[in-house]
């Protein structure tokens, strides 16, 4: 019983935090699914990095969850691709979610700090 | 929620292959790019695009995660679960059938009385707009509601009451009819009908024209009739042409005009109507019952011109927010012309007129004289067969928990390798919804199969079509859904918790055999007892309704019901007049009297136990003083010389009719007209009548006339001589066997006026056995319940006690193996059995004394907390139980301990 919380509790970190880092990716403007995926691993210092079998489920959902919009357009490069770019229900998500993960890390933050 | 299923199933298949194309070509622009940057970067051609794919993974496994989130995969795993389902039942046949098959008799006698409640309660007729209809009925505080006279129609008609249509009509009669061309006559049934008939019901006819108010105009000169469409095909062969074809109703030649609507079965719910004709033509085919007439009336004339023949009822179509100002203007005009017309009347006579008011009833599902008997005994059997379901239903929750018990092992390799439990379960239920899918389908069959014979029971017309079909519309339907897929659902939920709320690594790790918590078998076990309770109040209620039945069929009756053969016969339709009758009716006993076998023959207006009332109001009798406000009534009845020794009914003091009698010079009446209106006096010589105009001459034992049910009302019998009535019934008193004689009693009747429509010739015993068809149906129907009830719960404790003897093989191996007695282990699991069946009682016994006081108005001669019927139903129960228990309990004593210790 216990084993399998903790893989639930997992998934669903990760989950909700794909989802916050493609949203926080999408504010600078709108960016197809390769774009989000090389930001994301860029702006972790290559720390992150996003499974294409994750990312774009990810898209997917949050586009059904009416959080994004999506379009095909040409890139600078002449590629015909997919651009996502956040809805106004999507920039209040991005709070709420920005909001939820500054005060877990603070919280987490407060009861390690004893022990370092 | 299917329908949001398919709903989303739709919207999904649409859009999937734009959905789809879509989801390809953003992969395709992926690794499009993402092979660029790695050109950018320096990367060789040859391997960029390969290290492009590789970093894109399981390209296959993405859009399938992705296409899962757009939703439409669950249509295809709901697909795939039936199928799946469908695959499992079939490896398990004997389990998918028991359980289908309880269901399926639960469901189908659920949906079977539902249909026949459907049919005669529910069902609106079937015209546009049925709430708007209402029939005009009177209200009075002493008399018995009485019809109207066709004048008064007319007045009420004219008064502009504000409704959309008001119209008369009669009741459906029965008439010798016989086509142009052939001379073969039938019965066929006819209502006359106002000209505003049809407008009124809002029909439009399937071939030719309907009745129109031109048609009813000049008394007897509108010799036009439309027929129903079953009639049309039935004595026409649905032939094109028939308007203007001709059929002879008793005698009178009618031109057909047109054919009503298909379904269009006319107003009477047991009476189907196969000719409409107008009102002016009632001398013409005799028409002649359920009228009232008083004073100055003649029913021998035609009766549209009178004004005291009351003998129609009005229909009033009117949107029901309308409909009291309407009944306010008919009321009005009604009074004001009852005032006028009775002007020449006595003061007492006129308050028989005046003091009436009208009313507005509901017409919306049409006239019954079905309805008011049926709904207790329908609403009884529907309780019943509700219980039978719920057993049903408890059985086929056994049958999936143990299944669901022997699959632990699979479901735990399922849990364990990753499948979600809700996954789970939705598979689970979607074997249960298959099963119970299954079972309404058949249940619906065996609905409509069952359901017209029920009708055809308890109307005892056993070879014929029934008088109306239940069938299958879209009430059954839903009626049907709904109880099968909700307590098919709530019955396969529980155990579907169960089976996957378990421990994976225990379930696993012990065989499946012993792997027992115990939770289940305390379920079935109550699951059990409540099967067992469930059926002892069935059981029960089939044995009380058993007894009334045998009580009805036993009452003594007040007449010779073995020995009496009665004729049906109608000289009014015939043609006879007035005053042929008296020959007709010397000639007919004469005639019948000489038939060997035949003790004596006599004529009688009413006869027996066919609910024919002929009832009189404001009677005097000498020396009575009625309270205030009461109405002193009275049923009677003409007969002719011996007709008391004839029936068998046994004169108590005074004499007979001699044939010198005649008039109303003389009267005999019964004990109950003794006992309420003569307390203690010795009536005869007493005088009785509207005037005091009858000399009492006779006092006869009481008898059941109207129904075995009801007890004697007080009676009067004048003689048939000298009245100028038509009588319907031959009695003939047989010295043997009475169906010995039927047919030369017919031929002889024949012989002397072959003319004389005979309806039927009936042992009088058979007449009483058809005159309690419906507590024929209601107890075969319960008991029928009752086994049922009995072999589905008696096939649960079988499950259960089985299992339980599985379970402890190795136990009782162990036990044997110490020296325990075969004896010893049969008494062991079989009082288990009687444990489970004594608390079913327990439960049982108390709910059937309080629930069998619901069905007391329904019982007859026996108190429904009847301690025999209780005591007996007690027995049966034990006694089948412990033949379910004693098999398994059996196999237990059998068991061979080396080969129980082996097999662990």
């Amino acid at each position: 019983m216990a084993a399998k919380q903790a893989y639930k509790n997992r998934i669903e970190l990760l989950q909700g935090t794909l989802d916050m880092l493609i949203l926080t990716t999408l504010q600078w403007g709108p960016r197809h699914g390769h774009a989000i995926g090389q930001q994301i691993r860029a702006g972790s210092g290559e720390l992150l990095q996003v499974e294409t079998g994750s990312l774009y489920p990810a898209l997917h959902r949050l586009e059904r969850q009416g959080w994004l919009a999506s379009e095909w357009k040409l890139s600078e490069k002449n590629q015909r691709a997919k651009y996502y770019r956040l809805t106004t229900a999507g920039k209040k998500q991005l709070l709420a979610e920005e909001s939820k993960w500054k005060l877990l890390v603070r919280a987490i933050g407060g009861v390690l700090k004893p022990a370092l | 929620m299917l329908y949001h299923r398919l709903k989303s199933l739709a919207y999904r298949t649409l859009r999937r292959p734009q959905a789809g194309r879509d989801l390809d070509e953003e992969i395709r622009a992926h690794l499009a790019i993402d092979t660029e940057e790695r050109l950018d970067r320096g990367e060789p051609p040859a391997i960029a695009a390969q290290n492009a794919r590789r970093a894109l993974g399981n390209e296959l496994l993405i859009k399938e995660v992705t296409r899962e989130m757009w939703g439409w995969m669950a249509m295809e795993r709901i697909w795939r679960d039936l199928f799946y389902a469908f695959r499992q039942l079939k490896r398990a046949p004997g389990f998918a059938a028991v359980a289908i098959l309880s269901l399926t008799l639960g469901i189908g006698a659920n949906t079977a009385i539902f249909s026949v409640l459907n049919a005669t309660l529910l069902r609106l007729l079937p015209v546009p707009e049925p709430e708007d209809l209402f029939v005009l009925r009177q209200q009075a505080h002493t008399i018995i509601p009485q019809r109207f006279s066709y004048p008064m129609f007319l007045r009420l008609r004219d008064a502009k009451p504000g409704a959309s249509g008001v119209a008369a009509m009669s009741r459906v009669a029965r008439a010798q009819a016989s086509l142009e061309a052939a001379g073969q006559s039938e019965i066929a049934t006819f209502q006359l009908v106002s000209g505003e008939f049809f407008g009124v019901l809002g029909l439009s006819p399937a071939l030719g024209r309907l009745l129109a108010p031109g048609d009813n105009e000049d008394i007897g000169g509108h010799p036009v009739a439309v027929i129903s469409h079953g009639y049309w095909h039935r004595a026409f062969a649905g032939s094109m042409d028939v308007a203007g074809r001709k059929v002879r109703l008793n005698g009178t030649l009618f031109t057909i005009v047109g054919v009503a609507p298909e379904g269009f079965r006319g107003l009477w719910l047991e009476s189907p109507t196969d000719v409409w004709i107008p009102i002016v033509m009632q001398n013409n085919v005799h028409y002649s019952q359920n009228f009232s007439s008083h004073q100055d009336a003649d029913p021998e004339k035609p009766w549209p011109p009178q004004e005291f023949v009351e003998w129609l009822d009005v229909l009033v179509r009117v949107k029901p927010a309308s409909a009291f100002a309407v009944r306010n203007v008919l009321n009005t005009a009604f009074l004001r012309s009852q005032d006028n017309i009775t002007g020449h009347l006595a003061a007492g006579a006129r308050r028989y007129f005046l003091e009436r008011s009208l009313i507005l009833d509901p017409f919306r599902r049409g006239a019954s004289n079905l309805r008011q008997r049926w709904t207790s005994p329908l609403f009884a059997m529907m309780a019943m067969v509700g219980l039978v379901l719920l057993i049903a239903c408890a059985n086929a929750a056994n049958l999936l928990l143990a299944r669901s018990e022997g699959r632990r092992r699979e479901i735990a390799v399922r849990l364990s390798i990753g499948a979600s439990r809700g996954r789970l379960i939705q598979q689970l239920l979607t074997e249960s919804f298959l099963l119970v899918a299954a079972a309404t389908v058949l249940g619906l069959l065996l609905a409509r199969w069952a359901s017209d014979a029920l009708v055809r029971m308890a109307v005892g017309s056993i070879t014929g079509p029934p008088p109306f079909t239940t069938g299958v519309d879209e009430h059954v339907l839903m009626f049907a859904i709904a109880i099968s897929i909700i307590p098919g659902f709530l019955f396969s939920l529980a155990p579907a918790l169960r089976a996957t709320r378990l421990e994976i690594g225990t379930a696993m790790k012990t065989a499946s055999r012993s792997a027992f918590t115990g939770s289940r078998f305390s379920a079935a076990k109550l699951l059990v007892a409540a099967q067992v309770a469930l059926s002892l109040l069935v059981v029960c209620g089939a044995g009380l309704f058993a007894r009334s039945l045998r009580n009805l069929a036993q009452q003594d009756l007040g007449f010779d019901r073995e020995h009496v053969l009665t004729v049906w016969m109608d000289p009014r339709s015939a043609g006879y007049n007035a005053g042929q009758l008296p020959g007709l009716y010397q000639r007919l006993v004469e005639r019948v009297q000489i038939v060997p076998g035949v003790h004596s023959a006599a004529v009688s207006v009413c006869g027996l136990v066919v609910e024919c009332r002929s009832i009189t109001g404001d009677v005097k009798i000498s020396g009575y003083q009625p309270a205030p406000g009461e109405d002193v009534r009275i049923q009677y009845n003409y007969a002719g010389p011996r007709y008391f020794s004839t029936v068998g009914m046994h004169l108590l003091s005074g004499r007979d009719f001699t044939s010198r009698d005649s008039g109303t010079r003389f009267v005999i009446v019964n004990q109950a007209t003794v006992r309420r209106y003569f307390a203690n006096r010795n009536p005869l010589g007493q005088r009785f009548g509207e005037n005091l105009e009858s000399e009492i001459i006779g006092v006869v034992q009481d008898a059941r006339v109207n129904r075995v049910r009801e007890p004697a009302v007080p009676m009067a019998y004048w003689p048939l001589e000298g009245n100028l009535v038509y009588a319907g019934s031959l009695e003939v008193h047989a010295a043997g066997n009475p169906s010995a004689i039927a047919m030369d009693v017919r031929k002889a009747l024949h012989n002397v006026a072959p003319d004389l429509p005979i309806e039927r010739i009936t042992p009088l015993e058979l007449q009483v056995d058809q005159s309690l068809n419906l507590e024929r149906m209601g107890t075969f129907v319960t008991s029928a319940f009752g086994v049922l009830a009995l072999g589905l719960a008696c096939f649960g404790l079988y499950g259960v006690m089985s299992y339980a003897v599985s379970r402890r093989t190795s136990e009782i191996g162990v036990r044997m193996a110490l020296g325990a007695q075969p004896a010893n282990v049969l008494w062991a699991i079989l009082k288990e059995a009687l444990a489970l069946v004594a608390l079913g009682l327990g439960i049982g016994v108390p709910a059937a004394i309080l629930a069998s006081h619901s069905i007391a108005a329904l019982l007859y001669g026996i108190q429904p907390n009847d301690p025999v019927t209780l005591l007996s139903t007690v027995g049966i129960l034990t006694s089948v139980a412990v033949s379910a228990g004693v098999w398994p309990a059996w196999r237990a004593s059998r068991v061979n301990p080396v080969a129980a210790l082996r097999h662990e």
